[in-house]
């Protein structure tokens, strides 16, 4: 390191006009958006069907969380082997059901989806167990009521679940988009941005402005910037949910 | 009859729900069967087309090359050493700050709480350049001390004991002051013993992320006797790339993998309670 010196706003504005930077942004953010939302989608189903009093549910709670405490190297490194166009075993599977076999990670158009991929087979078991402790929380009365009124099952979950699990979604999705904007080790491991920078997310973005061409005090300020557009993203979100973005099904919660 | 209806519907319902949680087990279960099955598999086994689904025998010697191409055990054992004592560290330092946030009065507690959730909700991107430059100013990078020192002030294990010790009643500590005990006795006879299931949750929680941690590792060391067992294996993963490698590579992630998940089956009964505390924030 040199010994720092005052630049002003010098590192701002250049990070401002680097067309790499906005492209990192709108990368991270595509990635954030899509791999937590279905991550959320998928755990809440899955968080559903084992609340539904099931025998023996114990055992899929147990083997969905799994990947979530599993390390991020190894998650990368068996995935990235699996993802190999030539002998790996996801191009085997979908040969068996007709399909032509992908490039996936190797190719700028994939990339970024088999990341997303992998990242909703990381977390899902996670947000799973956050949403199922929201539904317990639920008293059954209100359901033994609705069904009482003779409510359908649908109705049942739009008009009771989906309200009082609000303030669990808002929590996961603010967390979830915490993390999601986050994503690096995958990165490293296994396409280092690449190909053709479609995964150069903006942690990698910003680990290699300051360690590899050791630009530390710009690397700084795009953090910085990250924050302040993160900050904004997560805002947006809260109020988007609290004024009932999750009412679309009809009446205000 | 009508009764008789809705039973064969709720147990083709159920049926139907079963079908779908194991083929979800199944997808999330088949890349760990997969990593070790690879492992075991020779170079010849891995190129073959099409592939060949398990070893003919069993490729023990791939996980004995692991140690040959990278410095694994010490990775393992470095690891080991800065994950035990930040988890140790970790909860203790933060079962006395929760403790003095929920049960002591002082002037500025709320503005101490209320930092450590500003400090819940940044994320890390945000603290890890300024980390850094710490750790550098300090002469720190290469040590243990990198890697153990940023790991003991978690707020997240701050706010999820203190939640935990408010719902303590007052009349216990109370009870002791009465007794004549200091704050540090009470705190160590009275109010820890009572902690132990929330403890526990945070010490799972931090062995976790300290174990699993990659970012920072790979920012504060670079010689490789200092690297933790996901540096090592990341490093494992630059000497060949080709596909005739990834009996040894999968080797190594075994056995990176395997402390963490006989871990959580141990603790299986004691994690149930984390995701309690995971949710109850809302």
């Amino acid at each position: 390191m040199t010994p720092p010196k005052f630049v002003g706003i010098e590192n701002y504005i250049l990070a401002l006009k680097d067309p790499l930077f906005y492209h990192s942004l709108l990368i991270t953010f595509e990635f954030a958006f899509l791999s937590q939302l279905i991550t959320m989608i998928i755990g809440l189903s899955l968080a559903l069907a084992a609340n539904s009093g099931l025998r023996g549910k114990g055992i899929f709670r147990i083997v969905y969380f799994l990947p979530v405490v599993t390390s991020s190297v190894a998650i990368s490194l068996m995935w990235a082997y699996m993802f190999d166009p030539i002998y790996g075993v996801l191009n085997s599977f979908i040969k068996l059901f007709g399909f032509a076999p992908q490039p996936w990670i190797f190719s700028s158009k994939e990339a970024l989806l088999s990341i997303i991929v992998m990242t909703v087979w990381q977390w899902a078991g996670y947000h799973m167990f956050i949403f199922l402790s929201g539904l317990q929380a639920i008293p059954d009365e209100y359901y033994k009521a609705a069904v009482i009124d003779s409510a359908g099952p649908i109705k049942r979950f739009f008009k009771i679940t989906l309200p009082l699990l609000k303030p669990t979604i808002l929590f996961v999705f603010v967390l979830a988009t915490i993390g999601g904007l986050q994503i690096f080790t995958p990165i490293y491991i296994m396409t280092s941005g690449g190909p053709n920078y479609s995964t150069y997310t903006l942690m990698y973005y910003i680990y290699q402005q300051a360690f590899h061409f050791l630009k530390f005090g710009y690397a700084d300020a795009v953090a910085v910037l990250f924050l302040a557009v993160t900050g904004a993203i997560i805002g947006v979100e809260a109020i988007w949910l609290r004024k009932g973005g999750l009412t679309y099904y009809g009446q205000k919660a | 009859m009508d009764r008789k209806h809705d039973k064969a519907v709720k147990s083709l319902k159920n049926l139907l729900l079963y079908f779908v949680l194991v083929f979800v087990a199944i997808a999330f279960v088949f890349p760990f069967a997969w990593m070790i099955l690879s492992s075991l598999k020779t170079p010849q086994e891995l190129l073959r087309l099409p592939i060949q689904w398990f070893p003919k025998r069993l490729m023990i010697s791939n996980y004995l090359q692991v140690f040959q191409y990278v410095p694994f055990l010490r990775g393992l054992l470095n690891s080991s050493l800065i994950t035990f004592t930040s988890v140790l560290g970790a909860t203790l330092i933060s079962a006395l700050g929760a403790y003095s946030l929920a049960k002591l009065r002082f002037k500025g507690r709320s503005l101490l709480f209320n930092i450590v959730l500003v400090a819940l909700m940044v994320p890390s991107f945000i603290t890890l350049l300024p980390l850094y430059a710490l750790i550098y100013k300090l002469g720190w990078l290469n040590t243990y001390l990198a890697l153990i020192v940023p790991y003991l002030g978690s707020a997240y294990s701050i706010f999820l004991l203190r939640q935990y010790i408010i719902t303590i009643p007052d009349n216990l500590c109370d009870a002791g002051r009465l007794d004549g005990a200091n704050e540090f006795k009470i705190f160590w006879r009275v109010i820890l013993p009572l902690t132990k299931p929330a403890l526990v949750v945070v010490a799972f929680w931090n062995f976790f992320n300290i174990w699993n941690d990659f970012l920072w590792p790979l920012l504060v060391l670079n010689s490789p006797n200092m690297f933790t067992v996901q540096l090592v294996l990341s490093g494992l993963q630059g000497y060949e790339s080709g596909v005739n490698f990834e009996g040894i590579l999968m080797a190594g992630s075994v056995m990176s993998v395997l402390p963490t998940l006989v871990v959580y089956l141990l603790g299986q009964s004691q994690m149930k309670k984390l995701y309690g505390l995971g949710g109850a924030k809302g």
